[in-house]
């Protein structure tokens, strides 16, 4: 069951009148956790055995780490990080379409099992519940508020990763007039539009980039596609992560903002506080930091930032491709990081200051859509061929059509979102605010691109 | 925010909602000839092609087949009225079927392009035709007020692309157009690293039985069309040597001698300069290519059935 899917809108409103009644009260974190594993069993009721051994299997090793730290703590994570790396991992060393893997028909089972969809969140969220909660004292937190924390609907499947630290003390009885409606429709309506009418269009011409269809785009139209893939993964991500705060807070959950305007960002650094900032965040705080972040020097800052990113690269899929991107990311943090205190002095001269920032804003939304492209084509070779084609103008005997007009109009609500500063946005909308949301509900609806996939259900 | 102020918000956004779908309702009633843009998702562009075969004027023939027969374009049929159905991304099979489905429009002659038989019949395509035979073509429900801005636009750079079969300047355009075409000299050969991945593809074995299959199925559907007393032949588009040697078209025409016999008159022999001939990408062709393969069709069309139907127009056929 996806967010786009009439399915889900009836499951919502038919958990939403059920949790607020004010007999079922008390249950309110069982209703969550039942619909939650209906949601994630809707497709594919095969691996809810897989979620429950992930979810007792955590509960376990948090009961025993809260007695005994040292030890279990870490067999804990050992535990996630296998259960990740054997699905996400299994398939660069077995072929699941091959009639017999082994001779023993349960591991053929388990071989053949489909990467489940949110195990890279869902690890993360469990790994994160080990480490906060064994930090504290005090009694361990209740096994359904540890269920409905980790597979919470509207975050299970991806994110954002909310720390364990910051959802459970959310997790008290709810009444329906707190719920704040306003501003969970401002985000499920921006979530929806950025969703429906940006990526979803966008997408119909980003399929230009996939192998072999790139080869019939002229080196400017792949320059074209890249900006308009950086456009079209930043509105679906955007827009699952809007529409998953606005769900949470229906149901009177606060869930962290997951991107802050990233293509307006000056550095790469400031990038990544921008960007799927619950990842960065959970990253900086349970790989980073306990690598030694930047305290033993500089070489070691700079080891450090390149095994961060090339796990998170890593953590993505299993491929060069995303080993290529997170460490291309790390590289790119390390080459600036020397060179960030000279270029804060010299924006801070007025005369260079919008020269510098638009420079700098350019540069990093260039290098980043750049490596988008191996997102795009996870296939490494592809991707070098792509970005190769961009650079020599080939002879394409009947070149595919990128309607520059489309590509305008479906990239404009993030250009604008990006280059109106909010206050300006807000002073714009003045009185005007629910006008803007209806109209954007129903253009939405009537503009919305074919149904796709949200691109990060493949993370 | 209170609760008044809440419920003010949800009525105003609901308002304004209401108003924009509204106004995209109203819209298409009033309006006539609003532009459409350009088709750019594969269900956009079958459905286009789809509903211009059930609301033009009937030709008498007809082409059937995938992106392959796409790439000639049916004002390069100079002397036949010809009604291409191909559908990029489909197959032959389903344009086949359409026509069988499509009662009321009934060309004499069809041709269908063999080089695409691992995909099936898309029944769902088939079952519109089927139903729009009851149904008298409707204005468009959904108008999209932003993509029409786009077309409006899109209209006015391309305004030279619309081409009128009855408007003599446009033929003399057209003709102009090609011809300078056909004077360049071919293009270059295509990327050969690109085409031995693609090429690999083409010779993999999983397609043959299916491919078996689909043949068998399109054996039904023509003897269907033939009981409608419509004349059905068959063409195979050139490919690039490699292309045409693969696993995939030897298991093609195996399964079209299987299911149709090696009876050569059902075939449609095309006569081209080969050393002339240049794909994209190995198997479609390129722009000069499908102009020179277009005429060739024609003449093959032309000797099989005479020339009764070589110089008819829309004109002649709306009498």
């Amino acid at each position: 069951m996806t967010f786009t899917s009439w399915q889900f809108a009836v499951f919502v409103s038919g958990v939403f009148a059920l949790y607020y009644w004010p007999l079922v009260r008390p249950y309110q974190v069982y209703i969550l956790v039942v619909a939650s594993l209906f949601f994630y069993g809707f497709g594919q009721p095969e691996l809810l055995a897989l979620l429950a051994i992930a979810v007792f299997g955590t509960y376990f090793f948090l009961l025993k780490a809260m007695a005994r730290r040292k030890l279990w703590l870490p067999a804990g994570i050992a535990f996630n990080l296998a259960l990740l790396a054997f699905f996400k991992y299994k398939l660069l060393f077995v072929d699941p379409s091959s009639p017999a893997l082994s001779d023993v028909g349960a591991i053929d089972l388990l071989l053949k099992l489909p990467l489940p969809i949110g195990i890279s969140f869902f690890v993360f969220h469990n790994i994160s519940l080990l480490v906060d909660m064994t930090k504290r004292t005090g009694p361990a937190p209740s096994q359904w508020d540890v269920f409905l924390y980790i597979i919470f609907f509207p975050q299970l499947v991806s994110g954002p990763i909310t720390r364990a630290e910051n959802f459970l003390p959310q997790i008290q009885p709810k009444f329906f007039n707190e719920v704040p409606f306003v501003e969970a429709a401002r985000w499920i309506v921006t979530g929806y539009f950025f969703k429906l009418f940006v990526a979803n269009n966008l997408n119909t011409l980003t399929t230009n980039m996939d192998f072999p269809l790139y080869h019939a785009l002229r080196s400017s139209d792949r320059w074209l596609c890249l900006f308009l893939y950086s456009y079209q993964i930043y509105a679906d991500f955007f827009g699952y992560s809007a529409i998953a705060i606005g769900l949470g807070l229906l149901f009177g959950y606060r869930l962290p903002i997951n991107f802050n305007l990233p293509y307006i960002s000056q550095s790469f650094a400031e990038f990544w506080t921008r960007w799927h900032i619950s990842l960065s965040t959970w990253l900086r705080t349970y790989l980073y930091i306990p690598l030694g972040g930047n305290r033993d020097g500089k070489g070691r800052t700079y080891l450090n930032l390149m095994i961060v990113m090339g796990l998170g690269g890593l953590w993505h899929g299993a491929g060069l491709s995303y080993l290529a991107w997170g460490l291309m990311h790390g590289l790119l943090l390390v080459i600036e990081r020397p060179f960030l205190p000279l270029i804060e002095k010299l924006a801070a001269i007025a005369a260079l200051r919008r020269v510098i920032v638009a420079t700098r804003m350019l540069v990093v939304f260039l290098c980043v859509s750049f490596l988008w492209v191996f997102f795009k084509l996870p296939n490494f070779e592809h991707a070098m061929d792509y970005i190769s084609g961009m650079f020599i103008d080939q002879s394409v005997p009947s070149p595919a059509r990128i309607y520059r007009s489309l590509a305008l109009i479906y990239a404009f609500p993030v250009l604008i979102q990006h280059f109106i500063t909010s206050e300006r946005l807000v002073a714009l909308r003045g009185n005007l605010d629910p006008f803007v949301y209806g109209a954007m509900a129903a253009l939405m609806l009537i503009e919305a691109g074919p149904d796709t996939a949200f691109i990060y259900f493949q993370f | 925010m209170d609760r008044t102020a809440s419920i003010s918000w949800f009525v105003k956004a609901s308002a304004a909602c209401a108003a924009v779908l509204a106004m995209c309702w109203i819209a298409p009633q009033f309006l006539k000839d609003i532009p459409d843009f350009p088709a750019t998702t594969t269900d956009e562009i079958q459905s286009k092609i789809a509903d211009r075969y059930l609301n033009s004027p009937v030709a008498p023939v007809a082409l059937t087949g995938s992106s392959f027969t796409v790439r000639l374009h049916e004002e390069f049929f100079h002397k036949l009225y010809v009604r291409n159905l191909a559908l990029p991304g489909g197959s032959p099979l389903t344009g086949a079927a359409m026509i069988e489905a499509a009662t009321a429009v009934r060309p004499r002659l069809i041709a269908i392009e063999t080089n695409t038989l691992s995909r099936g019949i898309d029944q769902a395509m088939v079952e519109r035709v089927r139903t729009s035979n009851a149904e008298p073509a409707r204005a468009p429900m959904n108008f999209r007020p932003l993509r029409t801005l786009a077309a409006l636009y899109q209209q006015k750079l391309d305004d030279w692309q619309r081409f009128d079969r009855d408007d003599k300047s446009a033929l003399l355009r057209q003709s102009a157009l090609e011809e300078a075409i056909l004077r360049k000299p071919p293009a270059p050969e295509y990327n050969p690293h690109v085409l031995a991945a693609v090429l690999a593809e083409w010779n993999n074995p999983d397609h043959d039985q299916i491919i078996r299959r689909h043949a068998a199925e399109l054996k039904h559907i023509v003897e269907t069309l033939e009981m409608q007393k419509i004349s059905v032949f068959f063409y195979e588009l050139p490919l690039s040597p490699a292309f045409a040697r693969s696993r995939y078209m030897t298991t093609g025409r195996s399964a079209m001698a299987e299911a149709f016999g090696h009876d050569h008159g059902r075939w449609l022999s095309l006569d081209y300069p080969s050393n002339e001939i240049r794909w994209t990408d190995g198997a479609h062709l390129d722009e000069r290519s499908a102009i020179i393969m277009a005429r060739s069709l024609e003449r093959a069309i032309a000797r099989k059935i005479g020339s009764e139907v070589v110089k008819q127009t829309s004109s002649d056929l709306a009498r």
